[in-house]
């Protein structure tokens, strides 16, 4: 570039990048800030321990009904109830009591939660708890707690006591995150593997009436040519995210807006490509044929259906594979499967949850990926 | 019954004339070789008598009935009794053998059972037997595109036997062959010109198989016909006046 004008176009540059900077808010800093740094490390200690195995819990509880207050010719002294384990207190007193609960025979060690439990009523139509006291049980498996008696147990439905004691047994379990994910990439594979029927379906007719070689032998089947190939440069223009969102608002959020977005997306791309298989047909076989006497059916039957077969089934392999991929990005704004999932842990905060799903998905997609290369391989 | 062609003229949308005012006569049971320059015509005239190629003019009359006006039935009509072989032998190369072969009989057959991909058992005899004719019953079950350029050939020779043809119109068959395996073909048609007693219209390349085959021969050039005449008839001057002055002659 030469003359006048190279330093108004160079300063022109520099002005608009420096506005692209200020506009979207550049700011390397944010890396470096404390807050930053540790969220960033939170979050990536978590990603790359996920959820896999998880201690086992055991549980035992003891529940002993209550009443307040004390009906008439009952006594608030301490009564056992339960054989192993067992509870001592009074079985009724008054509202701001402070009763004496004592456990024998819980497990060694454990961590006991003692809470109220309120059947339904008029006033409290579902029931309820509400947690009375956290203890630990000593070596022998007893604990002593003190606890008030609350206005709320006088309530006309009645009111029980559980001590609930709650240990590790050293042993692992699977995660119910890893299961929930395991479902959930089934449930993942199949919205793929209907999103790309659908779309294999709908994307055949639509492909000959897109092939030059088949419709463009008169003006009318040129211009239908180009109408197809228009609404289906168009369509392509939308993102399959963006597809995903609007059937979430339609449909509603779930894996049925996954698969009718993934279809639009898989359609348009499927026509494309059928269309380009069905243009670079070798035409010898069709002259061959045509010789024969065979009508057009027969003719394509015989002549344009063996070429095409393996090629179709080659793109719609590799399309279910793309749509297993672009499904965990559709979940997100509410086309179901593992996506879904994975920004619900995320806005909860649950990264080792959400380092489940990430694992699962990256397993996935690879396993796919090369399964999908082998098998368009195999059919060459 | 003879072939009639009147004044058959081709002219390609872009402009190409393939072909101009060519008129001749074939009588049954003849082998007449078409010979030209590449880009003489040859594959549009031979195209045009099955009018896989539409003329632009002129008529081509066959048992009385002028192919050049026959209504798409018709023309299905004519053309299962047509048989052609091609230079690139045009098979289905993913489908099976006897899948090509059996092709060949589509226009005798009901097409919405041919459309399920149903043929009669006893087509397939009838499809296994010209795989003998030829010699490739062992590889009925192969694909296409297994078979070596000559075998592959043999299958598209079976495929026209199918038809059942009484004229059989050869594209260049041997142009893609290995020049040895050039008479092994052409003896098979040879077999069906004189036993079969099918008239054979093929184009050919080297003068020395038109010497051993040919009982007519027709010479094109720039579209023209430029000689109509037995083989043995073709001096050194017609040979030029066929391929142009800086042709020089080899073999027979």
């Amino acid at each position: 570039m030469k003359g006048p004008w190279r330093i108004p176009i160079i300063l022109g540059i520099i002005i608009v990048y420096a506005l692209c900077w200020r506009a979207v808010g550049i700011a390397p800093s944010k890396f470096f800030e404390p807050q930053a740094a540790q969220r960033a490390r939170e979050i990536f200690t978590a990603f790359v321990t996920p959820e896999i195995l998880i201690p086992e819990v055991s549980r035992q509880a003891v529940e002993v009904p209550f009443r307040v207050p004390c009906p008439p010719g009952a006594k608030s002294t301490p009564e056992v109830s339960g054989l192993s384990p067992q509870i001592v207190m009074p079985v009724c007193a008054s509202e701001g009591e402070i009763i004496k609960v004592e456990g024998r025979g819980f497990h060694p060690k454990s961590d006991v939660i003692l809470r109220w439990r309120f059947a339904p009523s008029s006033q409290l139509p579902l029931g309820g708890e509400l947690v009375a006291a956290r203890v630990k049980a000593n070596e022998d498996g007893s604990f002593e707690a003190q606890i008030e008696v609350r206005p709320l147990l006088a309530q006309e439905g009645g009111a029980s006591l559980q001590a609930e004691a709650q240990w590790r047994t050293g042993r692992r379990v699977v995660s119910p995150a890893l299961v929930k994910t395991a479902e959930l990439m089934v449930q993942t594979i199949f919205l793929a593997l209907m999103a790309t029927t659908f779309a294999t379906v709908i994307a055949i007719p639509i492909s000959f009436l897109a092939a030059r070689n088949i419709m463009a032998k008169g003006p009318v089947g040129t211009a239908i040519y180009y109408a197809v190939r228009w609404v289906l440069d168009l369509v392509r223009s939308i993102e399959p995210i963006v597809v995903a969102a609007i059937f979430a608002t339609w449909v509603g959020f779930g894996p049925f807006a996954g698969v009718l977005a993934l279809t639009v997306a898989t359609i348009v791309s499927l026509g494309k490509l059928f269309s380009e298989v069905i243009e670079t047909i070798d035409p010898g076989p069709v002259e061959a044929i045509t010789a024969t006497g065979a009508n057009l059916l027969q003719v394509i039957r015989y002549a344009v259906v063996p070429q095409i077969v393996l090629p179709f089934l080659a793109f719609i392999i590799y399309h279910w594979d793309i749509n297993i991929r672009i499904s965990t990005v559709v979940g997100f704004v509410g086309g179901g499967g593992i996506g879904y999932q994975l920004k619900l842990w995320i806005d909860q905060t649950d990264y080792h949850k959400a380092g489940t799903a990430v694992w699962a998905i990256v397993a996935v997609v690879s396993v796919m990926d090369y399964v999908s290369a082998r098998l368009r391989e195999a059919i060459k | 019954m003879p072939l009639i062609v009147e004044h058959l003229t081709k002219i390609y949308p872009d402009g190409t004339r393939a072909l101009n005012d060519v008129s001749f006569r074939v009588e049954d049971g003849e082998f007449v070789a078409i010979v030209g320059l590449s880009g003489a015509g040859k594959s549009t005239l031979l195209r045009c008598i099955n009018r896989l190629v539409e003329p632009t003019s002129g008529r081509i009359i066959w048992n009385d009935i002028d192919i050049t006006a026959a209504s798409p039935q018709e023309l299905r009509r004519i053309r299962r009794q047509i048989g052609m072989i091609f230079q690139q032998f045009n098979l289905v190369k993913r489908s099976t053998v006897l899948t090509n072969v059996l092709s060949g009989r589509l226009g005798y057959l009901n097409p919405w059972l041919t459309l399920l991909g149903y043929f009669p058992p006893a087509e397939k005899k009838r499809a296994m037997e010209a795989l003998e004719r030829v010699g490739l019953a062992d590889l009925a079950y192969k694909r296409a595109d297994e078979l070596s350029g000559g075998q592959q050939q043999r299958v598209g020779i079976a495929r026209a036997l199918m038809q059942e043809p009484r004229l059989l119109l050869a594209d260049e068959p041997v142009a893609s062959l290995d020049p040895v395996l050039a008479h092994s073909i052409l003896r098979y048609i040879e077999e069906l010109n004189k036993e079969g007693g099918v008239t054979v219209i093929c184009s050919l390349h080297f003068l020395d198989l038109v010497h051993r085959y040919a009982t007519k021969v027709i010479g094109l050039k720039d579209g023209f016909k430029v000689f109509e005449g037995r083989p043995e008839e073709i001096d050194d001057r017609r040979f030029k006046e066929i391929y142009g002055q800086e042709a020089e002659r080899i073999g027979g």
